[in-house]
């Protein structure tokens, strides 16, 4: 403890306090096991495993789908940064060359957007360099364009801004720390500081540039990347776009702005002059972002048959995306976070062991057949079983069974059993996303697609999948099932046609599986008689409809076959043996790990300290059946019991709008007298008791003592007490001030001002 | 005569004759224009070699810090370009020692003098009879005063300090006296004064922008002959109209020409499409020619005159980009047998999608931060108890009824609502209370069920803890939908923040979340 001897060297002006040992973090798990009672010894690690595994492949995924969506607009800047200087894009007749800017805008977050970008910008460059060099990497390959980042905390002034620009790219550094100049083939003598050019002077970057058009010709674009535009020096940007624009035709600078706000209004055109605006070529585009792409994600990711989650989300997860992407921020990196916490939370579960397989982390059958036999993992297997045995009797009775010994069933016709519902449990997903596709393709072709991207149809839309998660979907098969019916002859066969496309577009299995359905709707198709296929619209009487007569009942037919089929597809999933493994299912999705309330938190953890410390404990031990826990919620505490922070703060919540701190302290004092009192006493009695062990007296002593003040042994250690009731204040009045609980005031010295009113007890 | 030519005669003079040490150009209009009329007066002095004329011209915002000023002029001076092989060394002197000019004023001095030992030998080698001077121009030199507003003495008095012929001349488009230093100690300067442009000046500054046709055009948007030399009489036509159109709002040339380049090519395709049907029928490509009659000429204009108005609408506060504008604005190919027909609504700058997109953006949270951000903008702090205030027996607010209070007599003054006035900055807390408020009363029965609040008001008490809000906050602020009036560093102090969107916008915001009539919370209802 160094910071201790700090304290007493009047030099030092600032001393730094290290944290408690026994409060440090322990990253340890090994041994962690949360739930003893009915799990398997290193359960707690093989799980993580597997959770690491079905997160990795959900990401993987969302990945993907986010590059998708991205693609058009990333295509877009790619194309626009790429030509900015060529003919095509500058219209002849304008007063002077513009400086080529273009801003992408992500409200809401879309952080992947302009690496994106950048990746394809790259990706162009090796393109090129392929063709040139046929195919082979070469170190001398001349990049088309070349990036460089600014950040707004590196560049507060014009100078700074000016520097990151010059020395973005003329002293560059590429990936194995060489001078990137020599790759693209430019030597030059070291720079002084004196006598050279300034490093951010624009001269430079122009010396810079006319040098390496010697070696390469065309030569590549200077592609500027300003980071946080919003947070940027406003007129330090706009200096830095004139003095830019002044030699726009010697470098060819394009600038692409990260913009977090809507594309209209517009950032730039509120807080720019005009007369800077006047210099740009500007071009803002909106990025996929907001509750639409995190339907798609959702959709795409959960709900789309291609694509097989291992774990499924239930309806609690959803509902609680829903609620915060409605509410609060709907962003991708919000959704990853949400699905990344509820996966986490899920994989707690000990039998969540077989997500993937029931091999349990050794190699072979045999290796998890032995591990299930130690004595250890008895708890797990006898869990195991009682779960089993509670889900079949739930099953219904015609439900098909795997034959084993459900009764008494061996460890290696558990694990056969866990296998079988794996399986079961995956197809009927898969099952209820074929039914979900085949009820949206109809669900597109019976209404007309409303293009429009507002709020609350999306909102409609995602919840939607809730109440498919949930099986509630009777009544809009119905609805569905009563427009199919009104359909004409040419919408029927429209139909039709799409679905025979989804089910050709589905995997060899699942085809196979659905060939009773696609002989269906091809035998249907070439029942529509011919002539119905006319197109209606040309009806020049629309009041009276020429219908076919063969439609009517061949739309009835199609009505109920899809009725029955969306009813067998679209089941809930919270049922079935063990399905909760492939399923978070109802368990409650942890927000406060989300989206805690700070405050109010630490106001009751310091007006109820011990039960705070209590919960946290409960928390992290299994429900409070382990022993070791020393926590009765029920028990009220006397406030000498309390520690110092909290002695204070009872007094700060009975304190009117100002505090004088003198009052406080002798407040406080009086509770640490009565807290010395009582340790004193329980010492004294303790030490008693154990002597009474010895002789037998004392009795009398003892009830003497009672209602005695307990003086101090010397004058020395009445003083040595004031002195630590005066630092114990000190450090508690602090560490309120820290946490914002104080409000100094200069009028009064004495007195402090409370920021907290109002709490309720 | 064009106000150019005017300073460039006279400037001319001075140079040719005997300058006086410091120039002052005042041009209000379009200090470009001005510039570029400067370096056209110093290319012709040089190539008619009247003198000897070593020259450097300088841009108060470019040269931001001292050592960029000296290290630019003087490397313009001596005509030294620095090279990256060499490792972009500034121009050193004669005796190329690697002196250093650019640590102070006193190096930029001696720069200048060995400057001058250099240029009086080159003289004698060269051409012993003709005069020589040394020039000094400044762009923008009002920018000088906020960045370096010490050197302007001594670069005013330049000639004295060197003992040289050099002139110093100042562009710039405040007047001298609105940036001269205190107690006289530059020296008066020889003042030029530009007048506005003239319309004839300007028409033909733009009619000289007509890009030369021997460049083949080669540019996906526009035809490869819009640009014709025969179509240049259209093309003078074509800018008489929109002058007219235009110069009630700006007669800026540069704007003009921008306005320009953005509408002619589609201004110009129905002549280009009306020849090529007629190629395409088979006449010869000299025989038709680009000749536009009166006739269809007087209908173009007319055609054309509300989609000029359009383009300026849209391209002078530069909504859009000319070459974007001119891309969504090709004239369809029948335009001329559709006369009557209006332009179409697309090019309207219509306020309603552009708020549709922000409601889009932003959740539904972000909306009731904004509009309790306007109320606390709007509504004077003291107001607050009586405008939220929510006792247990629910009494009726308070509020002061029947708009403004117009106190007309002896006093005089009329209190304007604050509306008005401007948002007032509030610290984060009231910002957080009154949301709270909102919520409560609109937002409750919208939420997820909790049974774990058992308090009235506990849930919306909770809500508002919530890191989500604050980081909310944040977010708009980043958006700038929020002002952050206080230092982002002070962390001891609340923060206080500033409403960014309008009476409008938030009246729109108000009703999406459920609040019909946002006068009910406004102390000064408009």
């Amino acid at each position: 403890m160094t910071s201790l001897q700090d304290l007493h060297d009047p030099t030092k002006t600032c001393i730094t306090l290290e944290a408690r040992e026994d409060l440090s973090d322990n990253d340890d798990y090994s041994d962690y096991e949360p739930f003893p009672s009915r799990d398997i010894p290193g359960g707690y690690e093989l799980r993580l495993k597997a959770y690491h595994q079905a997160w990795q492949k959900c990401l993987n995924r969302v990945k993907a789908i986010v590059h998708e969506l991205n693609a058009p607009l990333v295509h877009k800047v790619a194309t626009y940064v790429e030509g900015a200087h060529s003919e095509d894009s500058i219209l002849p007749g304008l007063p002077y060359p513009e400086v080529p800017v273009i801003g992408i805008s992500a409200p809401g977050g879309n952080s992947t957007i302009l690496a994106h970008v950048l990746e394809a910008l790259e990706m162009q460059d090796n393109a090129s360099a392929a063709v040139l060099n046929t195919g082979r990497h070469d170190r001398t390959s001349k990049p088309k364009a070349i990036v460089s980042h600014l950040h707004p905390s590196n560049c507060p002034s014009l100078t700074g801004l000016m520097k990151a620009l010059v020395t973005g790219f003329v002293d560059r550094q590429d990936e194995e720390d060489e001078d990137a100049d020599e790759n693209l083939g430019l030597t030059s003598k070291k720079r002084k500081a004196t006598t050279s050019l300034a490093n951010y002077d624009i001269g430079l970057l122009v010396a810079w540039y006319t040098a390496l058009l010697k070696v390469q010709d065309p030569g590549p674009q200077l592609v500027v990347v300003l980071h946080d535009f919003e947070q940027f020096n406003v007129t330090a940007i706009q200096d830095m776009f004139y003095i830019c624009s002044q030699h726009i035709h010697r470098l060819p600078l394009v600038f692409l702005l990260e913009l977090s706000s809507p594309s209209n209004p517009s950032y730039l055109h509120s807080t720019f002059t005009r007369s800077t605006l006047a210099l740009l070529c500007l071009q803002i585009v909106s990025a996929p972002s907001g509750l639409e792409v995190v339907r798609e994600v959702i959709h795409k990711t959960f709900f789309d048959v291609e694509f097989e989650p291992d774990v499924m989300l239930g309806p609690a997860v959803l509902d609680y995306i829903i609620e915060y992407t409605t509410r609060h921020s709907a962003s991708v990196d919000i959704l990853l976070n949400v699905i990344q916490l509820a996966y986490l939370k899920h994989f707690e579960e000990p039998l969540t062991l077989f997500t993937h397989d029931t091999l349990i982390g050794s190699r072979s059958k045999k290796g998890a057949l032995a591990i299930l036999q130690r004595p250890e993992s008895f708890h797990f297997l006898d869990f195991l079983l009682t779960r089993i045995w509670h889900d079949l009797d739930n099953l219904p009775e015609d439900a098909p069974r795997l034959d084993v010994d459900w009764q008494q069933p061996s460890a290696s016709d558990l694990l056969k059993i866990v296998t079988w519902a794996r399986e079961g449990s995956r197809r009927q997903a898969e099952h209820m996303r074929l039914g979900l596709q085949v009820m949206e393709i109809v669900q597109n072709s019976v209404t007309t697609p409303s293009k429009s991207k507002d709020h609350s149809n999306v909102e409609e839309k995602l919840t939607k999948l809730n109440e498919v998660v949930r099986g509630r979907v009777g009544k809009d098969i119905k609805a569905l099932a009563l427009a199919i019916r009104k359909l004409s002859g040419k919408h029927l066969n429209d139909l039709l046609v799409k679905l025979h496309e989804f089910f050709q577009s589905l995997n060899t299995r699942l085809r196979h599986e659905e060939e009773l359905s696609r002989t269906y709707i091809v035998a249907t198709k070439f029942q529509i008689p011919a002539e119905s296929l006319e197109d209606d619209e040309t009806d020049t009487v629309p009041d009276v409809p020429k219908v076919h007569p063969a439609i009517p009942p061949l739309a009835t037919g199609i009505a109920e076959w899809l009725t029955e089929y969306l009813e067998t597809k679209i089941v809930r999933l919270d049922h079935g043996i063990l399905w909760d493994i492939w399923n978070t299912g109802m368990t409650p999705f942890p927000s406060e790990l989300l989206n805690p309330a700070p405050r109010p938190t630490i106001i009751t953890a310091l007006l109820n300290p011990y039960e705070a410390v209590g919960s946290q404990k409960v928390l992290l031990q299994e429900q409070g059946n382990e022993g070791g826990v020393d926590f009765d919620p029920d028990r009220q505490h006397e406030l000498w019991e309390l520690p110092d922070i909290s002695i204070l703060f009872r007094r700060y919540m009975e304190a009117g709008k100002r505090i004088n701190v003198f009052d406080w302290y002798e407040s406080f004092a009086l509770a640490l007298e009565t807290q010395r009192q009582r340790l004193r006493k329980r010492e004294l009695q303790s030490q008693r008791s154990r002597s009474r062990k010895g002789k037998g007296k004392g009795k009398q002593r003892a009830n003497h003592s009672d209602d005695e003040e307990i003086g101090f042994d010397s004058k020395e250690d009445e003083e040595k007490w004031n002195v630590q009731v005066q630092a114990r204040f000190i450090s508690a009045l602090h560490e309120l001030d820290f946490m914002g609980f104080i409000k100094h005031t200069n009028r009064k010295a004495d007195h402090v001002m409370r920021t907290v009113y109002d709490i309720p007890n | 005569m064009s106000e150019y030519e005017y300073l460039s005669r006279q400037l001319s003079n001075l140079i040719a004759y005997y300058p006086p040490p410091f120039i002052f150009i005042h041009d209000p209009s379009n200090l470009r224009q001005c510039g570029l009329a400067v370096q056209s007066v110093i290319q012709d002095i040089r190539e008619a070699s009247v003198v000897t004329l070593s020259c450097a011209i300088l841009d108060g915002i470019s040269c931001f810090t001292p050592r960029l000023l000296y290290d630019t002029a003087l490397n313009q001076l001596a005509d030294w370009t620095p090279d990256w092989e060499s490792g972009c060394s500034n121009w050193a002197g004669p005796s190329d020692l690697g002196q250093r000019f650019n640590e102070n004023f006193d190096g930029f001095i001696h720069g200048l003098k060995s400057l001058k030992t250099q240029l009086a030998q080159e003289k004698s080698k060269e051409n012993p009879r003709t005069e020589y001077r040394t020039l000094l121009v400044v762009q923008h030199a009002d920018r000088l005063k906020e960045n370096m507003s010490d050197l302007i003495v001594s670069l005013t008095r330049l000639a004295e300090l060197t003992q040289m012929d050099i002139t110093t001349v100042f562009l710039s488009n405040l007047r001298w006296d609105q940036m001269k230093p205190s107690l006289g100690a530059s020296p008066e300067p020889y003042y030029i004064d530009v007048a506005p442009i003239t319309k004839e000046a300007t028409l033909d500054r733009l009619a000289s922008l007509y890009p030369d046709s021997s460049v083949p055009l080669n540019n996906e948007v526009i035809s490869p002959e819009t640009y014709h030399p025969e179509l240049k009489q259209l093309y003078i036509h074509f800018l008489d109209t929109l002058y007219g159109i235009c110069s009630p709002f700006t007669t800026d040339p540069d704007e003009l020409a921008y306005i320009a380049a953005a509408r002619w090519p589609g201004f110009v395709k129905p002549v280009l499409d009306g020849r090529r049907e007629l190629i395409d029928a088979g006449h010869s490509e000299e025989e038709v020619g680009f000749r536009v009659g009166l006739e269809p000429r007087l209908q173009l204009t007319k055609l054309f005159n509300a989609r000029i108005t359009d383009a300026l609408h849209t391209l002078y506060p530069r909504h859009t980009s000319a070459l974007e504008w001119a891309k969504s604005n090709i004239p369809s190919e029948d335009i001329l047998t559709h006369v009557s027909a209006k332009p179409p609504a697309q090019m309207k700058n219509d306020p309603a999608p552009q708020l549709s997109d922000l409601s889009q953006s932003i959740s539904r949270m972000a909306k009731f931060i904004l509009v309790a951000a306007f109320l606390a903008s709007t509504n004077p702090a003291k107001s607050d108890l009586r405008m939220f205030g929510r006792g247990p027996d629910e009494r009726k607010r308070k509020r002061r009824r029947g708009g403004t209070v117009r106190r007309i007599g002896k006093s005089g003054a009329v209190k304007i609502p604050q509306r008005l006035l401007g948002p007032i900055a509030f610290p984060l807390d009231r910002l957080i209370a009154i949301l709270g408020v909102l919520l409560e009363e609109n937002d409750a029965d919208k939420r997820p069920p909790a049974p774990e609040y058992t308090i009235p008001g506990e849930y919306t008490e909770m809500e508002i803890s919530r890191v989500a809000i604050y980081s909310q906050v944040v977010e708009l602020t980043e958006m700038d939908l929020l002002h952050r009036t206080s230092p982002a560093d002070r962390l001891e102090i609340s923060p206080m923040f500033r409403c960014g969107i309008t009476y409008n916008v938030a009246q729109i915001f108000a009703t999406e979340i459920g609040i019909s009539n946002i006068h009910e919370l406004m102390w000064e209802p408009a």
